[in-house]
């Protein structure tokens, strides 16, 4: 599954800096949200089937995606900040 | 507007799990899971790729590399430190963390990789970044800079968390962010699938 998300990625750049150099305008954020939206339905479906496991783990799931994803995007800025030599602009 | 719209998907796709779906089993769900994410790849992929503008890059091209260098790192090193987390173990944890706010690719990606819980912390984690990202970046501005503070969003700083950005940090910081979110974009599911793949 893993390698066949990469390559369509990959291709799909390619047809993006494709259709660009063609000069061919389009707008895919509709089409993206609809296929987001199905993508995410489908995810939370997948994951309530799994009842038994959901109930057990959400508690803890939620408490640590909060710390991980507040510290993810804390330390992200930090190291950054050094990176460019605490530069304040 | 976006991610009320995501997250409502999501929890109504939860709430029909509820109802007795005959024969409906999260197998099957899950095979339409990973179709979903092929077309949903495919579409953010034609998407960047249209968006690659030589000009923009050359101009911020190093200022945006060392952003997003930091962003990278930064995440790393909270991925290496959640391994800790006994239910999350390093490869949970770098997967989540390696999504960089990007929660409608993570989350799918790892629970069709590593299985429901570690998707559901994927999601939840990279969904509370961006979350995280519209109450704190003005904040961080202030403190850090608004180049800087840009890191906070991974990759969301070139579509949801611009909107805030752009607001608060103005014009000088816009397009630098758009490129960092272009860059992680495009860093992520090679990241994700090397933390899915080379882990044990």
């Amino acid at each position: 599954m893993l390698p066949e998300v990469l390559a369509v990625f990959i291709i799909g750049i390619f047809v993006g800096q494709a259709l660009r150099w063609r000069k061919q305008r389009f707008h895919l954020f509709t089409l993206s949200a609809v296929v987001a939206s199905a993508l995410l339905f489908t995810l939370g479906l997948s994951i309530g089937l799994e009842k038994e496991t959901l109930l057990h783990i959400l508690p803890e799931a939620a408490g640590t995606s909060l710390l991980l994803g507040a510290t993810s995007a804390v330390t992200s800025a930090l190291v950054t900040f050094l990176i460019r030599g605490r530069k304040r602009d | 507007m976006m991610p009320i719209l995501l997250v409502g998907s999501l929890l109504a796709g939860l709430a029909l799990s509820s109802v007795d779906l005959k024969g409906l089993t999260s197998n099957d769900a899950s095979t339409a899971v990973d179709a979903l994410l092929m077309a949903f790849v495919f579409i953010v992929s034609v998407d960047v790729g249209a968006g690659l503008d030589k000009k923009m890059i050359s101009s911020l091209g190093k200022d945006a590399l060392l952003l997003s260098a930091g962003t990278v790192v930064g995440s790393l090193l909270v991925g290496l430190a959640f391994s800790l987390v006994p239910s999350l173990g390093l490869k949970g944890a770098l997967a989540a963390s390696l999504g960089m706010g990007w929660y409608t690719l993570d989350g799918p990606l790892v629970a069709s990789a590593i299985g429901a819980l570690a998707g559901a912390i994927g999601f939840l984690s990279n969904f509370f970044r961006e979350l995280f990202t519209f109450l704190a970046y003005p904040l961080f501005r202030r403190r850090l800079g608004g180049r800087s503070s840009i890191s906070l969003g991974g990759a969301t700083t070139m579509d949801t968390t611009l909107t805030v950005i752009s607001a608060v940090g103005g014009q000088d910081v816009e397009a630098l962010s758009f490129l960092h979110g272009v860059i992680i974009t495009l860093m992520v599911p090679f990241l994700v699938t090397l933390a899915l793949t080379v882990i044990p």
